[in-house]
């Protein structure tokens, strides 16, 4: 398992989406900060020209520190499963597209092999860009002058493990979705549809015709969304169980579809 | 169907009753195959007839419905044997971002190597560059199929599976693949090849596996094919009864048989001249004389053509 993640690290290196990826999600960081010092500057948007929405965003922002800008620059609306999501499908397909996956399962007859390997692969790319926009993050705050105060330690460490773990279950997800169509489209479509909430807001809307509601404190995308700021008690561990619970359901299920099918 | 019974050598590749169904449609059908240690057995049919689900079944990239497969005397499923074998499968896998050196480099860290020197070898060896900076995408399907067997040879395997490794090289690679597989051979490895280009396939195949509709109709060795495929002095006569005969009479050394209503066929003659100078002295009119070779592609066809199609001209000519 371990010379496949040595191969699959060896080749993230060397793909360029990665870079692209990266380097979208620093952008997005950028435009967050700018915005928040646009309203927050009183020469920018003057209050007599705000609509009452804007207005309520300028309260809101006032309330803002850097754990809720690291959230809000990315991770709150599913970008950052999104884009995720997307290199993750990009990366496992061409496996598949290329052939290059004959030589694998030629080699590793053991599929869970494959299918752990990919999953370390997308864990590490994911603290890695999580990692890297928290710093970014700091620093961006740091060059507007600290436009939000700092957040505790402890937060933003509890924050991150949260984080991380709720999107191993959606690279989880993803990986699964590839190993069944084998199709970079249909990766890159469930991607949009699921990581960015979309699927669930649908879902939610149609089973609220019938006063079902609940599941959805156990979605992944609505742990990413709405979990908590800061740990406060056991309770607040919800989100990182209900990751780790789908990263091992989509990933077992990923070994079953590479084992049923033939390559 | 088998090789040899009392077969001395140990077999590289057993398969024992292996089958392949896809839905209602068999495509290979209880396939027993042997393939010997140290032998280049190439592999033949036509398209469709079950030869990639074979090689894949043998290669783990396919699962039997039933039967066995054994690779040197262990189940394929097995770790040790796996690393036994190489494989290049319908097209070379490789990562069309990547260079020829950084795929070996991804291949050598799949199985787990850490001498790259080795894949640099193996890349000059198929008559790639390692220093190549253009990616595997611009590569002509001829440097694909080469890198595809470099990235086959990694790892030193001990049996080489091809499907089709010729596909798209120019007539100077073709030869020089054929070289590299007879040098590998002769250092002990053991090929597995499937190759619609019969006339490749019979310079350098020391046993051979016909397969007609997943089924493997055939499976013979190199002296064996020869023997079937014997030369032959052809002579179109007026009267080839009697030509017969006279022939029989005159070279009572040879063996002369009547293919159809003219024509005979006579199997260990050296040199025709004379012959037709003798029939043409006993007054038989020669319309037509030559030597005829049958090559494995006419063997092979008749073979497809429908089983046992050499048999059964051997049983026309009898009657005649």
């Amino acid at each position: 398992m371990f010379n496949l993640l040595r191969m699959d690290l060896y080749r993230l290196k060397r793909t360029k989406s990665l870079y692209i990826c990266l380097a979208f999600l620093l952008a997005m960081t950028i435009l967050a900060y700018w915005m928040t010092w646009r309203f927050q500057d009183p020469e920018g948007l003057g209050a007599g020209e705000m609509s009452l929405a804007l207005q309520s965003t300028v309260e809101t922002l006032k309330n803002y520190d850097l754990l809720m800008m690291f959230r809000d620059s990315g991770i709150d609306g599913g970008v950052f499963t999104t884009i995720t999501g997307i290199l993750a499908a990009l990366f496992v397909s061409l496996d598949f597209s290329s052939g290059f996956m004959k030589n694998i399962m030629a080699l590793h007859r053991d599929r869970w092999k494959y299918v752990a390997s990919k999953l370390l692969t997308a864990g590490i790319l994911n603290f890695v860009f999580l990692a890297a926009l928290l710093v970014y993050n700091l620093l961006v705050n740091t060059c507007f002058g600290t436009l939000v105060p700092n957040s505790a330690v402890d937060s933003l460490a509890f924050y991150f493990v949260h984080t991380w773990t709720v999107s191993m279950g959606f690279s989880a997800l993803f990986i699964l979705v590839i190993l069944l169509t084998r199709s970079s489209a249909m990766g890159v479509a469930a991607v949009l549809v699921l990581g960015s909430g979309l699927g669930q807001t649908l879902l939610l809307n149609f089973t609220a015709l019938f006063h079902m509601t609940e599941w959805c404190d156990y979605t992944l995308y609505a742990n990413l969304a709405y979990g908590p700021v800061r740990y406060s008690g056991m309770a607040d561990w919800k989100g990182a169980v209900v990751g780790l619970v789908f990263s091992a359901v989509y990933s077992l299920l990923g070994c079953i579809v590479l084992t049923r099918r033939d390559i | 169907m088998e090789l040899s019974k009392e077969n001395p050598i140990p077999l590289a590749v057993e398969t024992r009753a292996l089958t392949k169904k896809y839905k209602k449609k068999i495509a290979v059908n209880q396939m027993n195959m042997q393939v010997p240690e140290g032998a280049i057995y190439g592999f033949i049919g036509r398209n469709g007839a079950g030869k990639s689900t074979t090689l894949k079944m043998l290669c783990g990239l396919a699962h039997p419905t039933e039967g066995e497969i054994s690779l040197y005397g262990k189940p394929s499923h097995s770790p040790l044997a796996a690393r036994r074998i190489g494989c290049l499968i319908e097209s070379a896998g490789i990562y069309p971002n990547l260079t020829a050196r950084q795929n070996m480099i991804m291949k050598s860290k799949c199985i787990g190597l850490t001498d790259e020197k080795k894949a640099d070898d193996l890349l000059t060896l198929t008559g790639l560059s390692p220093a190549e900076p253009k990616k595997a995408k611009t590569f002509s399907m001829g440097m694909k199929q080469r890198l595809g067997i470099a990235l086959a040879l990694l790892g030193n395997p001990d049996l080489l599976i091809l499907d089709e490794p010729i596909n798209g090289l120019d007539p100077k690679g073709v030869r020089e693949i054929r070289q590299l597989i007879l040098k590998l051979n002769q250092e002990g490895k053991t090929f597995l090849i499937s190759s619609h280009i019969l006339g490749e396939l019979s310079k350098i195949s020391t046993h051979y596996g016909i397969i007609q509709n997943g089924n493997l109709v055939e499976q013979l060795e190199r002296e064996e094919l020869e023997r079937n495929c014997e030369d032959y002095f052809f002579i179109q006569v007026d009267d080839p009864r009697r030509a017969l005969a006279l022939i029989q009479e005159y070279r009572p050394d040879i063996r002369a048989e009547a293919e159809d209503g003219s024509t005979l066929h006579l199997y260990g003659l050296q040199e025709g001249g004379t012959m037709n100078r003798y029939l043409i002295e006993n007054r038989i009119q020669v319309y037509a004389s030559g030597f005829h070779h049958m090559d494995l592609e006419e063997y092979f066809l008749a073979r497809m053509d429908g089983a046992g199609a050499t048999e059964q001209r051997k049983e026309t000519k009898s009657h005649v």
